[in-house]
């Protein structure tokens, strides 16, 4: 076991694109934990779609050994965490795990909303947060104004142990792991005491089963012994306690302040939830602590959708592969739906927008799956005649209208933070969204903060598209729930040659449903193809059609071309033009690509 | 005979000899490259003495593997056969004498492009008994021809057609395209007119199809040429498919009109499944159960260094193509004959799968069930492919 005096615990806060995975692969030079020549580009970033689109999903931490100036050696422990709004609370575990943070910011840009998020959750959790300065070999670099934003902005953060650094040319990279040492305080534990671990995220591997990420808050831990996860109850045996440097390797105990990896006799993720407090089971040598670690919560998805195979083939497919992406994402939910247009599929339940759209992807990439993603919605409480209440989030599921009395819609708290010629363009956005204005004040020269309240259904419709299109990029946005609110809202159906498809319909509110019918219908006819005959396409509120547009039926589809008696080339591009049907949803012989069942995302709100 | 199909030259040669074989002969050169080609084409004149050479040695290697089997039609295409010189053409007609049996022909068709032929050409190939020829006029409208980078004007497509007729061919072809920016119905009802008059007794209507890269389609990308609408060059297929009747000339095929008994023997067989040989860069063959293209490459098919490809067809795959091509003909297909054809081989679930999916295509009126037969109706013939999706 390490002395707790030599370990630091840290996590690495940062907006997208601001540096943190590049400032993560020097700190994992500088301190040997891989040789150069091992060096991969952003070795915590694993998965393909977490460097593709240069986000964290997934936790990670990897052990440090660094020789200071004072000629200690210590081991520094780097918890990587997702930086998006939709994982906030596996954020705040992490960041639990940990005593300080490395806030990197763009000195070419500044804070954003969502680094503003992450630092308040850091102070929450009375971690010594230390700013870097990243990207100072730009010529466009001010790291004295973005320190000042960053003193201004967040006012907590203690800004006199600043490192400029340029983490792509490594520049001041090592002054980074020395302030580390020196002003990151040392983990606190009682060793002696029961036994009380963090879990702060877990993985599925299939050769070990589920492998805990775990803090050591007090007390000690070793192979052998069984374990109790507080919150579910269940009890296992230890087989393994290890680090990562960044490989797994075996330690033989672990103790106060230490982080590392337990594998036991864990079968299924759902066994460990992140935020649980592990403790030892009663034996005749271990007993349990009394109380668990404070914070943990059961996360519950905000966004719904169903997904449906395009080929009714794949169901069991789908199931498999759902069951296998579970074991990795437990927040990811499912159960089995059945729509009248797109037949068996499941009803998902997901953390936010861009995670509903990570499980799609890594759906049909890693099993390779041709999917149909419905329209998001979030959950409806409705209130029903007979005096009960029910969670809807699935508009095709809404009770008929007269057993209504009313229904409510989430609401949340969403802080932006841009620059102030931007200002009139988000306001515009907000107001348009239904937004009741809480804040609007400047956070530093050149930068504003607007606190909204707003209908979360408001949001997942791409929102945070237009955010990102009216500001040029230089928005950024984090939300949390607040509550819920009654609203006026009405059901809108969307039929096709006359069909209601049960999975297009969506709850809106009553005085947008007009221009949302239009725009859909319009968007709807640009995505689908021309058929072999006229395809209408309605937007209903009850039996009212308010908008109406027609795909004219194809006048040609045909090879009318000299190819001799190369058949096999005619063939091929009749194949061809087949395989892209095969990704088309037929609804009543219409075929309906993906994009269709999304329209509305892409509707100008 | 190839090395990949060299342990099956007995069952090529059972197939040559079971019925008469069709013979595709593809000369790969060409005065200038027109705007709109992919096919395997050279101006490259140097190349020509080791192309016709190594065409020289296909023939006679495969007619001496096959065993001089009977061919009845013959189709010499490219490129431009019609840059050939009276002597290479007469050379590679003699080796087609030599190694094929040509005791039953019935056609003997070759391409020719107007800008090179002269009469005296014609009337040297007509003696060596070519007697169909194939004229690439594609429109009359000069403007247009230049954008296509046509060699020839409408002036020197319609005296081809005359040339033709005075050198003794009977069966004369012209290609029309429809489909070329700038172009407008009137001016393809007159061109087919035109062509009629000046005696085609054959029409073969393409669409142009910029599939694959050439200058013409980096013009468009370009945004300096525009392409008609789809539903205009669906008009204009419609119109042709009204008026070309009325001139006598009734469609056979969905691209192919002609007057009554002057279609393309060799052309149907293709969509007939009826054997063919073909030999030349990019040829393609059929005999047996076996389908397969020679190498595009120029250089590696004349030094024989070019890879085949080269398809077995399973028996499910044979049957599919039956309708897959045979639908092609107006005439349609005999669906029963088909059926019994697939009781046989034991894939009638497969042959009732095609009849649920052709269902709907009967009911939107694209086919026509009459008793046995299965044909496209009019409007169907132009909405053909996701029709014939179902067997690909």
């Amino acid at each position: 076991m390490t002395d707790p005096k030599l370990i630091r615990n840290f996590s690495i806060i940062a907006h997208i694109d601001h540096g943190k995975s590049t400032l993560a692969d020097r700190l994992l030079e500088l301190t040997h934990t891989i040789a150069h020549r091992d060096m991969q580009a952003q070795i915590l970033d694993n998965m393909d779609l977490e460097r593709e689109r240069g986000i964290t999903i997934k936790a990670h931490a990897v052990t440090l050994k660094y020789d200071a100036l004072d000629g200690e050696t210590y081991t520094l422990n780097l918890i990587d965490t997702p930086g998006h709004v939709d994982f906030a609370y596996e954020v705040s575990r992490s960041l639990a795990a940990c005593e300080g943070a490395i806030l990197v910011v763009d000195s070419t840009q500044g804070v954003e909303a969502q680094t503003l998020a992450n630092t308040y959750l850091a102070l929450e959790n009375y971690l010594e947060v230390l700013p870097v300065l990243n990207k100072t070999d730009l010529p466009s670099s001010e790291p004295e104004r973005v320190l000042e934003e960053i003193e201004s902005v967040i006012g907590l953060v203690d800004i006199a142990h600043s490192v400029n650094v340029s983490a792509k040319t490594g520049e001041n990279c090592d002054k980074v792991l020395e302030q580390i040492v020196k002003y990151i305080p040392p983990p606190q534990g009682n060793p002696d005491a029961p036994l009380q671990a963090l879990v702060f995220d877990s993985y599925y591997d299939a050769y070990r089963g589920v492998v805990s990420l775990i803090r050591i808050m007090n007390g000690r831990i070793k192979p052998g012994e069984t374990i109790r996860f507080m919150a579910t109850g269940g009890e296992h045996r230890v087989d393994e306690v290890g680090i990562f440097n960044p490989k797994m390797s075996k330690l033989d105990a672990m103790g106060p302040g230490e982080v590392g990896y337990l594998v036991g006799s864990i079968k299924q993720l759902s066994d460990v939830k992140v935020g649980d407090t592990i403790t030892h089971a009663l034996t005749h040598n271990t007993k349990p602590a009394t109380v668990a670690l404070k914070g943990f919560k059961e996360l519950q998805p905000v966004v719904f959708a169903g997904i449906f195979p395009t080929s009714s083939d794949d169901y069991e497919n789908l199931r498999n592969a759902m069951e296998k992406l579970r074991l990795n994402d437990s927040s990811f939910q499912y159960e089995p739906e059945t729509s009248q247009a797109l037949g068996f599929g499941f009803r998902c339940g997901f953390l936010g927008l861009l995670h509903m759209e990570i499980v799609q992807e890594r759906l049909e990439r890693e099993f390779d799956l041709d999917l149909i993603t419905t329209a998001p919605s979030v959950r409806y409480q409705v209130y029903l005649t007979d005096d009960t209440e029910i969670d809807v989030d699935n508009p095709a599921r809404l009770p008929p209208l007269p057993r209504i009395v009313r229904i409510e819609e989430p609401l949340i708290e969403a802080t932006i933070l841009t620059r102030p010629d931007f200002v009139g363009g988000l306001l515009k956005l907000c107001e348009e969204r239904r937004g009741i204005q809480q804040r609007l004040e400047f956070v530093g020269k050149d930068r504003v903060m607007l606190v909204y309240e707003l209908p979360l259904n408001e949001v997942v419709l791409d929102f945070y598209d237009k955010l990102k299109s009216i500001s040029k990029g230089y928005a950024s946005l984090d939300y949390h729930l607040k509550g819920y609110r009654e609203s006026d809202l009405v059901k809108m159906d969307i039929l096709v040659n006359g069909e209601p498809v049960d999975a297009l319909s969506i709850l809106i509110h009553r005085s947008k449903s007009q221009s949302m019918g239009h725009g859909l219908t319009v968007k709807m006819k640009e995505v689908i193809p021309q058929q072999l005959f006229d395809v209408s396409i309605q937007a209903a509120i009850g039996a009212k059609i308010i908008a109406r547009t027609n795909v004219k039926a194809r006048r040609k589809d045909v090879l009318a071309k000299c190819y001799g008696g190369d058949i096999s080339r005619k063939k091929k591009l009749l194949s061809k033009q087949k395989e892209g049907k095969k990704r088309m949803k037929s609804i009543g012989n219409v075929d309906i690509p993906q994009e269709a069942f999304l329209a509305i995302l892409k509707v100008d709100n | 005979m190839f090395k990949e199909l060299e342990a099956q030259s007995e069952a090529l040669r059972e197939a040559a000899r079971v019925e008469p074989l069709g013979l595709y002969l593809h000369i790969p050169f060409c005065v200038d490259r027109c705007a709109y080609c992919s096919f395997v084409s050279t101006r490259e004149e140097s190349l020509r003495p080791a192309v016709l050479e190594r065409l020289r040695q296909d023939l006679q290697t495969w007619g001496d593997e096959l065993g001089h089997p009977l061919v009845d039609t013959v189709y010499l295409g490219g490129g431009t056969p019609s840059v050939l010189t009276a002597g290479e053409l007469t050379a590679l007609t003699d080796e087609v004498k030599q190694a094929f049996d040509l005791s039953a022909l019935l056609e003997a068709t070759l391409e020719a492009n107007p800008g090179t032929v002269d009469p005296a050409w014609l009337q040297v190939a007509r003696g060596l008994g070519w007697d169909r020829i194939s004229l690439g006029v594609q429109t009359l409208d000069d403007d247009l021809l230049r954008r296509l980078g046509r060699i020839h004007d409408a002036r020197t497509g319609l005296e081809a057609l005359q040339q033709a007729r005075a050198a003794g061919f009977q069966r004369i072809s012209a290609d029309l395209m429809i489909g070329i920016p700038g172009q407008d119905l009137a001016r393809v009802l007159d061109d087919a007119r035109q062509l009629v008059a000046a005696g085609a007794s054959h029409l073969s209507i393409y669409m142009l199809d910029l599939d694959k890269d050439c200058p013409l389609k980096a013009e468009v990308a370009a945004g300096r040429l525009v392409l008609p609408t789809e539903d205009a060059v669906a008009e204009a297929f419609e119109a042709l498919q009204e008026a070309l009747p009325s001139l006598g000339l009734p469609a056979y095929e969905i691209s192919n009109y002609a007057r009554p008994g002057q279609l393309s023997i060799h052309n149907t067989r293709y969509w007939e499944r009826r054997p063919y040989l073909g030999l030349g860069p990019s040829s393609a063959s059929h005999l047996g159960p076996w389908r397969w293209t020679e190498s595009g490459d120029l250089h590696a098919w004349t030094k024989g260094t070019g890879a085949r490809d080269i398809q077995e067809l399973n028996p499910a795959e044979a049957l599919a193509e039956i309708p897959l091509l045979g639908l092609r003909m107006l005439r349609g297909i005999d669906w029963e004959d088909l059926r019994a054809r697939a009781a046989g081989l034991a894939l009638l679930p497969l042959v009732e799968k095609w009849e649920q999916e052709l269902e709907i295509f009967i009911q939107l009126g694209l086919l026509t069930r009459q008793g046995a037969n299965l044909r496209f109706s009019r409007k169907g013939l132009l909405l053909s492919n996701p029709v014939l999706e179902i067997f690909v």
